[in-house]
């Protein structure tokens, strides 16, 4: 460590400001994107929230933090919230508890290498065209009902998309069903990248492999399973997609996410200040996890070191 | 081999920019009915050939909505656009973004072009404000093989349609299609049945000045219940309800005028595989009513400035326009001169005249949005449930959110 820095001397300085202007010209393309794109319009959102806003108008008068208030009384923000957690909740035990029995499954297996392939295509169509596929599955006249008919279970068919028990729990399925394989190639590549010492280690002192996957590989793996949470928590709350295509039209709209209720309101109510509050709700939301994942992150590095 | 390539490029820029200038050559026409939109483009290169050129631009109804209204806020709406009749037409017209079209009226209705009642559906504050994209009744189209099948003739009166759909359901046909697709036909059969028993509270209601727990709303829960009780109806939950008609899953089917295209495309011919009926009075003594609705295309006061605007907006009234809109989509904006659409339309047209029957403004656009869309999933909540108890809920609940709206906009 240095205490003290020598003084730089003039011909140094002119360098460094040298540097700092080339710095800032390959800096300014960013800055001005990230401004113009991004920080502009967050902050012209959040002063939306505190505005009245008029259809034709546009924003006619302050009214401090009545959205605000609006939202917290709105059994529809409360719902949409609540089915909110049940997609964070859903996304984070399907894919990746499907994801990492996959991992472990296809793991060194003949013909690995086709079924990776199999599981990850759905990942590459956009998440629209999913929900449209498992909206024929589950529709009255679907896919679903067909086979339930076919196999002699005509009592089991019922209209899944407008059950209220079922309507959720349908859309996690496609959801999982898009997600489960990029988490499962995420982990592969986690467990390939595991040293083996430790493994071969274990094998010879006799442990079983359950004990060899919850003491050795676990523990190991953990920096891997942060990054797939991190990105399934996102997965789950941002989800937008499969809500509008498969449980829009649900009855009451209580079926609905946070993102996609405040879009309705938003576009189709057209309470823009309104939306902008919930957009502003969910950002903080979205920054509370992010901070508390951040945590997580930094006590597992520390822990490693 | 570079000054080639240059030249090559350069070429097929001034292409492309000469291209483009021929293409949009004529006013834009902005509209949310992209299910129109091949017709509107046939529409256009008609209309090119006609020295009448204009540019179909459609757009999702979300943010057609959010177009229009952020380019009214900023001053700077489109020319030419299409927009709904009612509550919403009376609060773009508030706005002052749009032009009065009296004068074109005028012009067409003296030259005999058209029929000065479908003006009737664009008035605010006694101003015209927009000439029909379409005009259509709302009327029960029926099956005529199954109605063959079944024995049935179409009913005249509300003895006749349930003495109808009783001989359907006995002979093993459920008598009607109706669904919650798309998420905003809930209202279709309530406004329906509230307009054949007590017309005076369906236009109160709109209003404000009539209740949702009323006795006459009630009523109107009662007997759509009841119709689900019986198994009319088939189930609200599928998606296909068009489809569901024209595959012969059911014999009627309650729906605008507009939707003939539609069943025409899933396979069945107008006047000879499928006819339509007006839907009859549940009151006996009530005078002929419809419900009626119509598209406005509407002209922004900036548009009004430019002379190919209102020279579009001329033409589209003539019989030439119209003609070419009834053949394809089979669509009637009014002119007395073209050709009815279809057979169907014809039809109900002259019946509705005969019996002077009064039109009245469709539940979607004589209610304030504010109230309809959630009220509609109130009214769908109910056709997936239709269960009494659900009922009383559905009234008690809309009545709330009406409270809510009236509370604040009541002058």
């Amino acid at each position: 460590m240095q205490s003290s820095r020598p003084k730089p001397s003039p011909r140094e300085k002119a360098a460094q400001r040298a540097n700092f202007l080339t710095a800032l010209c390959f800096l300014a393309p960013a800055v001005l994107l990230v401004t113009v794109f991004l920080l502009v319009p967050l902050i012209y959102n959040v002063w939306i929230s505190f505005t009245g806003w008029a259809k034709f108008s546009g924003i006619d008068r302050f009214v401090g933090v009545a959205n605000y208030s609006q939202a917290f009384s709105n059994p529809k923000f409360f719902e949409a919230a609540g089915n909110t957690v049940s997609w964070i909740v859903a996304s984070l035990v399907l894919p990746i508890g499907l994801g990492l029995g996959f991992a472990l499954l296809l793991r060194g297996i003949r013909g690995a290498e086709a079924f990776k392939t199999v599981f990850f295509v759905p990942r590459l169509l956009a998440p629209t065209a999913i929900g449209t596929i498992w909206y024929y599955v589950f529709a009255d006249n679907g896919t679903l009902n067909a086979m339930l008919s076919g196999v002699g279970l005509g009592d089991w068919t019922r209209s899944w998309l407008y059950d209220p028990l079922m309507i959720t729990p349908a859309m996690i399925i496609a959801h999982t069903w898009q997600t489960t394989g990029l988490v499962m190639v995420l982990l592969l590549l986690g467990l390939a990248a595991l040293p083996t010492e430790p493994l071969e280690a274990a094998q010879v002192e006799g442990a079983t492999p359950f004990q060899i996957f919850r003491h050795i590989v676990l523990p190991m793996l953990l920096p891997t399973l942060l990054v797939v949470t991190i990105i399934s928590v996102i997965a789950g709350f941002t989800t937008f997609d499969l809500v509008w295509v498969m449980g829009r039209d649900y009855p009451n709209r209580s079926t609905l996410t946070l993102a996609v209720h405040q879009y309705w309101e938003t576009f189709r109510s057209n309470r823009w200040a309104y939306g902008a509050s919930v957009a502003v709700l969910i950002g903080l939301i979205a920054l509370l996890i992010t901070w508390v994942q951040t945590l997580l992150q930094q006590k597992l590095e520390d822990r490693a070191k | 081999m570079l000054k080639a390539f240059k030249t090559g490029i350069a070429a097929a820029v001034l292409t492309a920019a000469a291209v483009g200038t021929a293409a949009a050559d004529g006013p834009k026409l902005y509209h949310d009915k992209y299910f129109w939109q091949e017709s509107m483009q046939r529409m256009a290169t008609f209309a090119a050939e006609k020295q009448h050129p204009f540019e179909p631009t459609p757009y999702a109804t979300d943010q057609y909505q959010a177009f229009i209204a952020t380019g009214v806020q900023s001053g700077n709406p489109p020319d030419l656009f299409t927009w709904w009749n009612g509550t919403k037409l009376k609060e773009l017209v508030d706005s002052g973004a749009l032009q009065p079209l009296d004068d074109l009226w005028k012009e067409a209705v003296d030259a005999g072009q058209m029929d000065p009642s479908a003006a009737e559906l664009y008035k605010v504050d006694g101003k015209i404000y927009g000439v029909p994209l379409h005009l259509s009744s709302w009327v029960v189209f029926y099956n005529k093989k199954l109605f063959d099948k079944a024995g049935v003739t179409p009913p005249k009166s509300w003895d006749e349609l349930l003495a109808t759909a009783d001989k359907l359901k006995g002979a093993g046909i459920t008598p009607f299609v109706a669904t919650v697709q798309d998420g905003w036909r809930g209202f279709i059969w309530f406004e329906e049945l509230l307009i054949r028993t007590d017309p005076e509270t369906y236009l109160k209601l709109n209003a404000g000045e009539a209740s949702y727990t009323s006795d006459a709303v009630k009523k109107v829960f009662q007997i759509w219940g009841d119709l689900y009780a019986k198994g009319y109806f088939t189930p609200a939950t599928s998606n296909e309800e068009v489809l569901s008609f024209a595959r012969g899953d059911a014999a009627m089917y309650l729906m605008g005028d507009w939707a003939i295209q539609n069943i025409v495309e899933g396979g069945l011919k107008p006047g000879d595989d499928f006819g339509a009926f007006v839907m009859p009075n549940i009151t006996p003594d009530l005078p002929a009513a419809v419900i009626g609705e119509g598209s406005p295309i509407v002209v922004s006061k900036t548009g009004a400035a430019k002379p190919e605007v209102a020279d579009f907006v001329r033409w589209w009234m003539t019989d030439e326009a119209a003609a070419a809109w009834a053949k394809d989509p089979s669509l009637y904006i009014g002119n007395v001169k073209a050709p009815k659409p279809n057979v169907i339309v014809k039809d109900v047209s002259e019946a509705l005249a005969a019996a002077k029957a009064r039109t009245l403004p469709r539940y979607w656009e004589a209610s304030p949005s504010d109230i309809v869309l959630p009220a509609v999933e109130e009214f769908n909540r109910f056709m997936v449930d239709p269960k009494p108890a659900v009922a009383e809920e559905v009234m008690q609940n809309v009545q709330k959110i009406a409270d809510d709206y009236w509370a604040q906009h009541k002058q």
